[in-house]
């Protein structure tokens, strides 16, 4: 019989620099990935003492996470269907999930990165967002720019590329 | 009686650390999620292990067996700490590459080339650098 969990459950988690946090269940479910991890768990397997480690993710990125996850805890879980719909949409993103990503670029890959990991696809999208309407608009180079990108083309590789497509740009 | 309880007790509580340990490790070193066009979730195959444990028996005779078990896991699988130690510095080599645009991984990219619709800035970004290009020709 599988076993009841309390609504108010207590989960901890552990970062790859060893901070320790403390998050209710029904937050850290937003994480499909700790979700299935911890329908296989007894509730007393997770303590204080013996976290859910969650390498890869450092103590900052782990707290960016968590506070997302806070913050739509209540938002219904979407399948499949619904993100692909949702995907086709807009890029438009929510004033609170726009103000959340208001990060140096480095934190902003590190929720992507984190997001894939944890298996947290609303997240992952917002990211993703976040990121297209970066690119949207702007040339190569501002691209470069943008995202310090090093251009390792030479000029006849540019060339080419700009040939291939030009019948795109003929439209 | 009073000295066969403890080392009950020691092999009940490390029965379950190791079972916890290992249940975490099946699932933390899973490939994560790949975001592909129609966006299936990727199923985690459950993982018995911790039944298996579980349903070694309650006595004490069934815990021998356990014991003996436990010791051979311990020779073959990591350890908790070399999990950490592990993933921090070879699980990410293809999830966890760099916190940049170029260093995210295909799929990601992919998925962020979705958002930008236009072809106009889909192929501008293809002139950005070559990791980018053949990631983008992927699409």
């Amino acid at each position: 019989m599988a076993e009841a969990k309390p609504a108010s459950q207590k989960i901890w988690l552990i970062s790859n620099d060893n901070a320790t946090m403390e998050v209710d269940r029904v937050v850290v479910e937003r994480s499909m990935l700790l979700k299935n991890m911890l329908e296989d768990l007894s509730h007393t397997d997770i303590t204080q003492d013996n976290p859910i480690p969650i390498p890869n993710v450092n103590e900052a990125v782990l707290r960016k996470v968590v506070e997302w996850c806070e913050h739509h805890r209540n938002d219904p879980v979407t399948t499949p269907d619904d993100e692909s719909d949702a995907r086709k949409k807009t890029t438009d993103i929510e004033e609170w999930d726009q103000k959340f990503m208001q990060v140096d670029q480095e934190m902003l890959f590190e929720i992507i990165l984190a997001s894939n990991f944890l298996d947290i696809k609303p997240l992952l999208d917002v990211g993703c967002k976040t990121v297209a309407n970066m690119i949207k608009g702007k040339s190569p180079e501002e691209i470069r720019k943008t995202f310090n990108i090093t251009n390792d083309f030479s000029a006849e590789e540019e060339e080419q590329i700009r040939r291939e497509n030009e019948w795109a740009e003929d439209r | 009686m009073t000295t066969i309880t403890p080392i009950y007790n020691a092999i009940s509580s490390i029965k379950t650390f190791t079972a916890v340990i290992n249940i975490t490790a099946n699932y933390l070193l899973a490939i994560p999620v790949e975001h592909m066009g129609d966006r299936k979730q990727a199923s985690v195959e459950p993982q018995n292990i911790l039944h298996n444990y579980f349903s070694h028996g309650q006595d004490q005779h069934s815990d021998v067996i356990v014991a003996r078990d436990i010791k051979r896991k311990a020779s073959t699988e990591i350890s908790k700490n070399d999990l950490l130690k592990k993933t921090d510095h070879e699980g990410q080599a293809e999830y966890f590459r760099s916190a940049t645009l170029s260093g995210l991984p295909t799929d990601i990219i992919l998925i962020i080339m979705d958002y930008v619709e236009f072809i106009e800035d889909i192929i501008g970004f293809r002139l950005v650098n070559k990791l980018l290009c053949s990631t983008v020709q992927k699409l």
